[in-house]
């Protein structure tokens, strides 16, 4: 009765007429079936109990797949949505195998510490009913030291996640002789989340964990669990160096789904200026969350998440005086854990009625079904999209999910490409494991944890690195073996997410109080508090009365402010080295290493609302610099796009690269799986190495995660998708949803749109008439 | 970051391999030999030192509970202990860290100290090392260490798995530490080697290498041979073993009564109680009145688990003059002095003092409850 309810209230929803004007498309997933196996005959005979006291009396096509291939020791990665009974594919054969083997150990991953915890609660509830007297312990930083013994000593199933693995486990490997030499499987459950730099550090944390397992002489296998991604075989074994088969079909039932594609009104068609996504998404979250649909509203960052809960707040104050049933809460990282699992529990019991949040809630913490998401903007990946849609759906019902568009030019390509979008082939997730500053760092830990021998394989380049390492004196070689020469702890330096260890402590100072409100990485503070900026806290503002750096600590005072601030980020580069040059002919197609150099060194006042610019203030801090990859286009005066530009005056010129660059990074997420925000570019009418117009964009990852390479080989399709987006568009003269914003300077030149066009069009033919793409 | 990390990587992998300098090793073997080393195996020294410095010996056997509760009932002679240091080539844990020389001391029958000491000349030799370590360290009763239980010996067993050798039976473990922690920790705060010897022996070491140096000379010994900073090292390595000898013995006296030094009486009866409980109790009786209450404190622990309750009683005015001493000053009044008005008094200078506790340092399920305990006392004690 309650489903019927929710299915006819989305159908209010959407034939709203203040939805329908912006509703582009809908397209529907359809319910499915469930489809079973049966449970395996040999399974042990207490766990064959325990299941059906729970009431389960069959297992879904994809458990018994995976029972199948882990009792055959295969390494298998298993493709499964939320809510389709993924744990019990490792559940099974692990527990079935503890049983059986009282040596046997297992290792279950997982990338936060919160997922550890949900997952133990559910673990420890199965082996309870199957009266199994397994201890299966947590073993993170949060774990108290008595308890660490005894998770070393007679824990069978260790739950931890790759940064303990990292830092705490595989150095002190000796404590945990037992547990490595009875290793007989590894669990792997969030696949999806170890990609890009994170991903790349975690593969070489696999491969010491290989290392030091072979060492104990185990050989444990692989189970692997993903959210859709377009390459879960590849990615998994580029994580674990071995070969994977993959279980894709799932028979769990699947309710219908809605999939609504909104566009935001415009407000200036010349201009192609709309309405903003944010204020959209907050007004159609507030029509469902009035119906009583509980709804999750994803925005793009941090800020957004605060101000679009603290909105959604106020519209709910004004209008419900005495009706305070809805409640929507702001999550986000930089909460405070305690924080963060009371708003996890108030979805759970229906207590929050909606909740804005960044991805953090991308992954499988348990919050339970919403009836529907609001996505506000293109969340930055494939994958990223479907989870967050998965976070709509409930076992029965219909769910809606809907994606408001923001004026960016990839999401006004996924409004007119929908099926792009529904298509079954998600983007692919990418790792580099090779990459020199992460490879390297995983050498030393290593290293730190075994002797190398002469002739061991660790990675592609060992050998230059040990060396590379010895000549620095960190290694000695000796005896034929390459031991740790160094007083220090490696792997206390080296953090596996860009987010480090060292972190930024915010305190609010204010009425004297000191209590810490949230945390924040170096390079993002410099960035979001610095001192004047405002910093907003659960739907509070507070201004940064000092950022001091080399304390890491931050102090704020609450005060009430009616604007917020944004930094303006400059960047200067130096082209280091061209290693590269897959390509020259009528282009200079570039890969190399950069330095980049950027500082933000003013801040601009935007009034809450209007986003009106109403001042600018100075920042005073030291830049960020780092080394990296980039990608480069130079127009060497052969082609015909050098030609075109050569054609062009000085600052018309100028304003088509601008219009190109922005095109360029807008465009390349479709086709490289990154964020928006792993890449940096920059144009230069005359550059400074290559003395020519140029275009950069570089990975914002030190020392690359493969992002700059990936860029030369799509070019090609990154440009067509490109074009294709500018004839599609419906502005006159290009606008924020195709060529970005002009700077003030071009305003001259009405039709840029036109030039930049052009310019795409002859990059695309001086490609293909040397034989390119 | 100087210069690109891949650029570099290149440059090394053109470079061509360096060969290996034989003439260096040679050299560092003619420096050990020079300064006094054996070679003993391949790659591993041995160096023996005899000093004839110790003023008191002890000849009868040695109770070992002194030193550790675990020990109740086992003793051993003087010249049956072994006293144990590493030096290693980090400060952390984990596997990585490895010790690199070791000293073990030992006293001869006529009262000599001789200390022996082995070094290994690079990492390979390291399995030869930890074999001929574990024959030595397993000959005596005991060993006796500083520090030892959370650095030496877990380092030990570490290694040992590192080599894949298993240690086998070893004697019992005596980390010095636990005492001196008793004994001085009061007196002198800093109950560092360091600051013991300074204290109890007059000790003071000149041009000594601070342990935190240690690391980075034994890694430029092994690049480059620079043995006269290696020579501070095995120094001060032999010299923390004497040190240690000396130290047990003293705090061995100590705790017997043998020898007077300044430490905290409340400490040392702790000692002394797994030895002897009558001493112990000696001990705080002698301090009643004489400190800030924690004799009597101690002492009142000791009487209610030999269920001395009136004995216990009595101590109440000694107490220090907080809540349970005002509270117990209550009890006492009330019980024995039959003084229904002075024990009222103290009950509510206890509530006081309770109220205030609870405010300044947060109210815990204990406090509520004895603020309870307390309230209904002086409820009763009222209605005289």
């Amino acid at each position: 009765m309650k489903t019927a309810k929710t299915d006819n209230k989305i159908k209010e929803f959407l034939s709203d007429a203040d939805v329908a004007i912006g509703l582009k498309s809908i397209k529907k997933l359809p319910a499915q079936a469930a489809s079973f196996a049966e449970l395996p005959e040999n399974l042990n005979a207490g766990l064959a109990a325990a299941m059906k006291a729970r009431a389960y009396e069959k297992l879904y096509i994809h458990q018994r797949k995976a029972w199948d291939f882990a009792m055959q020791r295969r390494d298998f990665v298993v493709l499964t949505p939320t809510a389709s009974g993924k744990t019990l594919c490792y559940n099974l054969p692990v527990l079935h195998t503890l049983m059986e083997d009282p040596e046997a150990r297992a290792l279950y991953l997982f990338p936060t510490k919160a997922l550890s915890q949900d997952q133990q609660a559910e673990l420890n509830e199965l082996l309870e009913s199957a009266e199994l007297k397994f201890p299966a312990v947590t073993y993170d930083g949060d774990t108290p030291r008595a308890q660490r013994k005894m998770a070393r000593e007679s824990a069978r199933i260790v739950i931890s996640n790759p940064d303990m693995l990292h830092s705490g486990i595989l150095p002190n490997h000796t404590k945990w002789i037992q547990f490595f030499a009875g290793l007989k499987f590894i669990v792997i459950d969030e696949m999806h989340s170890y990609r890009g730099v994170f991903g790349s550090h975690v593969a070489n944390v696999f491969r010491r964990l290989l290392r030091i397992a072979r060492h104990y002489g185990s050989d444990p296998v692989f189970i692997l669990c993903s959210a859709t991604i377009g390459n879960p075989v590849e990615l998994a074994e580029a994580l674990v160096g071995r070969k994977i088969d993959a279980i894709t079909e799932n028979g769990a039932p699947r309710p219908e789904k809605i999939i609504a594609f909104y566009n935001p009104p415009l407000v200036d068609p010349v201009q192609g200026i709309r309405r903003s996504s944010a204020d959209e998404s907050m007004r159609l979250s507030a029509k469902l969350l009035e119906k009583g649909v509980r709804t999750i509203l994803f925005a793009r960052s941090r800020l957004k998440v605060e101000i679009l809960a603290s909105y959604l707040n106020k519209r709910f104050s004004n209008i419900y005086n005495n009706n305070n049933n809805i409640r929507v809460e702001p999550y986000r990282s930089g909460l405070l854990p305690n924080e963060r699992r009371n708003i996890e529990k108030g979805l759970r019991d229906g207590t929050v009625s909606g909740v804005v949040s960044t991805n953090a809630l991308e992954l499988g913490i348990d919050i339970g079904g919403l009836d529907a998401a609001i996505l506000a903007a293109w969340p930055g990946s494939m994958s990223s999209f479907w989870q967050q849609a998965g976070r709509a759906g409930r076992r029965q019902g219909q769910s809606l999910v809907v994606f408001v568009a923001s004026a960016s030019p990839l999401d006004q390509f996924y409004i007119e490409n929908p099926e792009r979008c529904m298509e079954a082939k998600a983007e692919s997730a990418r790792i580099d494991p090779e990459n020199p500053y992460i490879y390297t760092d995983h050498v030393k830990c290593a290293a730190f944890e075994l002797p190398f021998k002469e002739g061991e394989v660790f990675g592609s380049e060992l050998e230059s690195v040990l060396d590379f390492l010895t000549e620095g004196g960190v290694l000695r070689q000796s005896g034929g073996r390459w031991f740790w020469a160094s007083a220090s702890y490696p792997a206390e330096k080296i953090s596996l997410r860009s987010a480090s260890a060292d972190n930024i402590v915010i305190v609010d100072t204010t009425k004297g109080q000191n209590s810490v409100i949230g945390e924040m990485d170096i390079p993002s503070a410099k960035e979001l508090v610095f001192d004047d900026a405002i910093y907003i806290h659960k739907g509070r503002q507070y201004v940064v009365q000092k950022l001091d750096i080399e304390n890491r600590h931050c102090f704020v005072e609450a005060r009430e402010t009616n604007y917020y601030t944004d930094a303006v980020v400059k960047n200067d580069l130096k082209l280091l080295s061209e290693d590269e040059k897959p390509f020259g002919g009528l282009l200079d197609l570039v890969v190399g290493d950069i330095l980049v150099r950027s500082s933000a060194e003013k801040y601009k006042k935007l009034r809450f609302h209007s986003n009106e610019n109403i001042g600018y203030g100075e920042i005073f801090l030291p830049p960020e610099e780092m080394q990296t990859r980039t990608f480069a286009i130079v127009f060497n005066n052969k082609g015909q796009a050098a030609l075109f530009l050569q054609s062009l005056g000085e600052m018309e010129s100028a304003s088509c690269l601008a219009g190109f660059t922005s095109m360029l990074r807008s465009m390349a997420p479709l086709e490289l799986l990154c964020d928006y925000q792993d890449l940096g570019t920059a144009w230069r009418l005359r550059d400074d190495h290559f003395l020519l117009p140029s275009v950069y964009i570089w990975d914002r990852y030190p020392g690359g995660t493969g992002l700059a390479e990936a860029m030369a080989q799509k070019l090609d399709a990154i440009l067509s998708a490109a074009y294709k987006r500018l004839e599609h568009c419906d502005c006159q003269y290009g606008c924020p949803s195709c060529i970005g914003v002009a700077e003030e300077r071009f305003s001259n030149f009405k039709d840029r749109k036109a030039s930049v066009n052009r310019l795409i069009k002859l990059v695309l033919t001086d490609l293909h008439a040397s034989g390119q793409g | 970051m100087g210069t690109s990390l891949r650029a570099r990587l290149e440059r090394i992998r053109s470079m061509e391999k360096q060969p290996k300098a034989a003439a260096l090793q040679t050299d560092k073997q003619e420096k050990l030999s020079a300064a006094g080393w054996q070679q003993t195996a391949d790659g591993l020294w041995e160096r023996q030192d005899k000093s004839h410095s110790l003023a008191a010996f002890e000849t009868s056997a040695i109770k070992l509970a002194a030193f550790s509760k675990n020990l109740a009932g086992r003793e051993a002679l003087l010249n049956n202990l072994c006293f144990f240091d590493f030096e290693t080539s980090g400060l952390s844990g984990g596997s990585g860290n490895i010790a690199f020389l070791a000293a073990v001391g030992s006293f001869t029958n006529n009262g000599d100290f001789v200390v022996r000491q082995l070094f290994m000349e690079d990492y390979p030799y390291e399995a030869a090392f930890l074999n001929s370590l574990l024959s030595l360290l397993k000959k005596p009763a005991a060993i006796v260490t500083y520090n030892g239980a959370s650095f030496d010996m877990p380092l030990l067993n570490v290694r040992l798995a590192m080599n894949q050798i298993s240690p086998g039976k070893l004697p019992a473990h005596i980390d010095l530490l636990h005492a001196a922690r008793r004994l001085f920790r009061k007196t002198l705060g800093d109950c560092s080697l360091k600051s013991l010897e300074t204290e109890l022996l007059g000790l003071f070491r000149h041009n000594d290498i601070p342990g935190s140096e240690v690391p980075a000379v034994w890694f430029d010994f092994l690049k480059t041979g620079n043995m006269a900073k290696m020579e501070n090292v095995f120094r001060h390595n032999a010299l923390d073993v004497m040190s240690l000898g000396r130290l047990f013995v003293i705090i061995y006296n100590a705790i017997l009564g043998k020898v007077i030094c300044t430490c905290d009486e409340v400490g040392l009866a702790s000692l002394q109680n797994s030895l002897d409980p009558q001493m112990a109790e000696n001990t705080l009786k002698d301090k009643l009145g004489k400190d800030d209450g924690r004799a009597a404190m101690a002492l009142a622990k000791l009487y209610s688990k030999n269920n001395r309750k009136t004995e216990r009683l009595a101590l109440a005015p000694y107490y220090p003059e907080n809540f349970h001493g005002f509270y117990a000053r209550s009890i006492y009044a009330e019980k024995l002095l039959l003084d229904s008005k002075a024990s009222l008094l103290y009950a509510e200078r206890a509530l006081g003092v309770l109220k205030a506790d609870a405010e300044r340092f947060g109210n815990t399920k204990t406090r509520s409850i004895m603020l309870d305990r307390v309230r209904r006392k002086i409820i009763r004690l009222k209605g005289y």
